[in-house]
């Protein structure tokens, strides 16, 4: 194999490897022949999640990193015979560091960091920003950085040490490949298989909304009232209603807008005319007051009769009064409308517990690091949150209609669910690279890699021979004291590796499936997949939210926003009344004052549209989390293995 | 109960039922009732002169049948007035109806006291309520028919179908 020849490129700012220009003579690395770049030693690392780094050796150059004039982006390449290959480009941090001892050699770092990195890297978040992955209602406005958008991706961001570009890499399968390595790229004695901490058993999720159920409208109660008329005795059809107390009733009928409470107030079509198409009743009563009961005698008729014979007639007069009492039956014809401004607090709550299917790694049941606990509040749900698109960005409310007495059970909600499910996942799925293996390879093999890409590992030594995970670092070490060479390690997950079965469909609760459309049909038993064959939960359709009110914001009626309509002192009780005074002997009290008792009232009674909060509880079924199998522990070592 | 209209013959599912998530109210919440009407102005007695009617007015009834209805079939009607439809009602019309003679203590006639002055033949109960007897103790029955409008050929507009 030819020697590596190794360039060293100091250039102005980042761009593109150019042979021609980065691997030149002046670049070129002091190979103990020729070379004017005096650099002993570099070592390339990356690290999953972290700015690749090169670290390098060099002799002293005796002036400040940043001095003026001074290149502060390089390119480092190699050449192992078949022309340059770049290696890592990159920035000058700006202290070169010092060993003790080292006379006349600084450490100098570059990163691999675009300049314009915060920007890219929000670019790609804004890419990331979508359902179910990103939900805004569990983020708070002052904590909505470009890192949130991996929490429930399981993914950390990568920079290409060569291009620079900014991207999110999965924690669980790499995206650009397998790096395979056999027994033959290895070195035999410097391969570690480790284990950390216990993988995640599972994670309890909480979840509580909270909004203002808001909602604004009107209800025709017309006929109820004249209902309620009718059946106090007024004869009339829909929509009149009568009284014997017409004026009363008329002159207190409360104005439009007025307040009756509990979210309620008249509405502005409500009124009441006198019906004078109509011919009014009239209740007509002749009485005797009989409080004066003496008797007057007087003289009637005197003089002789056909005989001549004288005679008289005496008259006994009672000094009873005689008295009529009319009163008249008003027709009015009423349109009555109540206004509601619905304002109640609201409560809801999923509670569900994500188990995640993995190897007995550690069988502890003291182990009481094997479960965690996600709790989230958010009480954005009635808010403008977003924005749901960028172009042109539009900002919605998650709930859109405030009316609705359920946030889970809306499309919207299932998602804002899923989101906090995959954030479980992740942490699942991170907990389950608990196995990690790293060995030494060759420099060449090393440089292939990437954190973007996963690690296959073919060793006898291994279960089953084999075990692949995604590649949490590599360096590469070029010493020229040394020589050179490469190092990679892995995470390896230690799930069952088992697809779930795909979500159920469920059961159509009216009739089979086909005969309604859908909407109509009701389904039970059903489950919505989040990723297919990894992540499923119990669908929603399985619970129905009833307020104990009985009120529907969504669907005001009567029958559920009355409470009751009572008249008193209605037509038949005001004729009751007064024909109750003149039952006796004695007036008391006389007809005028009965009816005066018994005017008409009308008492409406509502169920309150404010108030709360109306809790609502929900306990999910979620299926068991399938997770990547990268390693079988219960497998046997094969035969003949060292 | 849909479920029940739809497949009346059909036994329910013991299992994966939808559940009801009942929401429970922490607080107490306001009332929300509208009160309202007044007594106004109330109509004074007017007094009868004395003179005018020697007999006080009383109305003196020996017997009485009374017809009752039992049974009535309708059809509702929007009747507008004339010159203006929004003054309109919404009537339940009779296209037939059956009556029934039946004994009626309860219906007495206002005298003041519910007893005539100069009916000695009226008895009393215990309570001293006039007891009436009926002109005939024979069952009946009557159904009428209405017909809308009124035929044309001078017929009665109402028809009795069997007394």
């Amino acid at each position: 194999m030819p020697a590596s020849v190794f360039y060293f490129a100091w250039i102005p700012a980042a761009a593109t490897f150019s042979a021609s220009s980065h691997a030149t003579r002046a670049a070129k690395v002091f190979d103990g022949v020729d070379g004017d770049q005096e650099i002993f030693y570099a070592e390339l690392t990356h690290e999953e999640g972290q700015f690749p780094l090169l670290e390098v050796h060099m002799r002293d150059p005796r002036v400040g990193l940043l001095a003026s004039g001074r290149n502060q982006w390089i390119w480092f390449s190699r050449d192992s015979g078949s022309g340059p290959e770049a290696l890592f480009t990159g920035r000058v941090l700006a202290v070169a560091e010092r060993k003790k001892g080292d006379i006349g050699v600084v450490i100098v770092k570059f990163r691999a960091c675009p300049d314009d990195y915060l920007t890219r890297r929000a670019a790609v978040a804004d890419s990331l920003r979508e359902l179910p992955y990103y939900d805004p209602i569990w983020i708070a406005e002052d904590a909505d950085t470009d890192d949130v958008v991996l929490e429930t991706r399981a993914a950390y961001w990568h920079i290409d040490r060569l291009t620079l570009t900014v991207s999110a890499s999965s924690l669980i399968e790499g995206e650009d490949g397998t790096v395979e390595i056999t027994e033959s790229d290895a070195f035999f004695d410097e391969t570690e298989v480790t284990i950390e901490q216990a993988p995640l058993q599972s994670v309890d999720l909480s979840l509580t909304v909270q909004w203002q159920q808001t909602a604004s409208g009107d209800v025709d109660i017309t006929r109820n009232f004249w209902q309620a008329f009718v059946n106090a005795g007024s004869p009339y059809p829909y929509p009149v209603i009568s009284t014997n107390t017409g004026p009363g009733l008329f002159g207190d009928w409360p104005e439009a807008g007025t307040n009756i409470g509990g979210g309620w107030s008249v509405g502005s079509t409500s009124y009441i005319a006198e019906a004078t198409w109509l011919k009014s009743g009239t209740h007509v009563v002749h009485y005797v007051d009989r409080t004066d009961d003496t008797i007057t005698y007087r003289w009637g008729h005197a003089g002789h009769d056909i005989t001549g014979q004288f005679g008289f007639t005496l008259l006994a007069v009672d000094n009873y009064q005689e008295w009529t009492y009319a009163t008249e039956l008003t027709p009015y014809k009423v349109n009555v409308i109540v206004h509601f401004d619905a304002d109640r607090k609201r409560t809801e709550i999923v509670t569900t517990t994500l188990a995640a299917d993995v190897q007995t790694v550690i069988a502890d049941s003291l182990d009481d690091s094997t479960t965690e606990t996600i709790e989230a509040t958010s009480d954005f749900v009635s808010q403008e949150v977003g924005p749901d698109s960028t172009s042109p960005p539009t900002f919605n409310s998650p709930i859109v209609d405030p009316a609705r007495n359920s946030f889970f059970k809306t499309a919207r909600g299932a998602q804002a669910l899923e989101n906090q499910l995959l954030r479980c996942r992740a942490r699942l799925a991170a907990r389950a690279r608990c196995v990690k293996i790293k060995t030494r390879v060759s420099f060449d093999l090393a440089a292939t890699c990437s954190c973007r890409k996963d690690a296959r590992f073919l060793d006898g030594r291994l279960p089953l021979g084999e075990a692949s995970g995604k590649i949490v670092s590599y360096r590469l070490i070029a010493d020229g004291a040394s020589g050179i060479v490469g190092e990679i390690e892995a995470a390896i997950s230690v799930g069952n590796g088992t697809l779930l079965p795909a979500a159920a469909s469920g059961t159509g609760v009216y009739v089979e499936d086909g005969v309604l459309e859908d909407g109509i049909q009701a389904r039970t038993g059903a489950q919505n997949a989040v990723i297919v064959g990894e992540l499923q939960y119990q669908s929603f359709d399985d619970f129905t939210v009833e307020d104990d009110d009985g009120v529907d914001l969504l669907n005001m009626r009567p029958r559920t926003v009355l409470n009751d309509i009572v008249i008193s002192g209605g037509p038949a009780q005001q004729v009751a009344a007064i024909d109750a005074t003149i039952d006796g002997r004695y007036l008391d009290p006389d007809p005028a004052t009965a009816l005066r008792d018994a005017y008409t009232e009308c008492v409406i009674d509502l169920v309150p549209v404010t108030g709360g909060p109306f809790v609502s509880t929900f306990a999910i079924d979620t299926d068991t989390l399938a997770l990547r199998k990268g390693i079988d522990l219960s497998a046997e070592i094969p035969a003949g293995s060292p | 109960m849909l479920e029940a209209v739809i497949r009346p013959f059909q036994s329910t599912r013991p299992f994966n039922r939808t559940r009801i998530v009942a929401t429970r109210t922490k607080d107490a919440v306001e009332t929300a009732v509208l009160r309202f009407g007044a007594a106004g102005d109330i109509p004074v007695p007017q007094k009868v002169d004395a003179a005018a009617d020697p007999s006080y007015g009383f109305v003196i009834r020996k017997g009485k049948d009374t017809y009752r209805e039992v049974v009535r079939s309708t059809e509702q009607i929007r009747v507008e007035q004339e010159d203006n439809a929004d003054n309109y009602v919404i009537i339940d019309r009779a296209k037939k109806s059956t009556f029934d003679k039946q004994k009626d203590p309860a219906d007495k006639t206002a005298t003041g006291n519910g007893k005539s002055y100069f009916d000695t033949n009226v008895s009393y109960d215990a309570n001293g309520n006039p007891v009436y007897q009926n002109f005939s103790t024979k069952d009946a029955s009557i159904e009428l028919v209405y017909y809308y409008p009124p035929p044309s050929n001078g017929a009665s507009p109402v028809t009795v179908i069997r007394g």
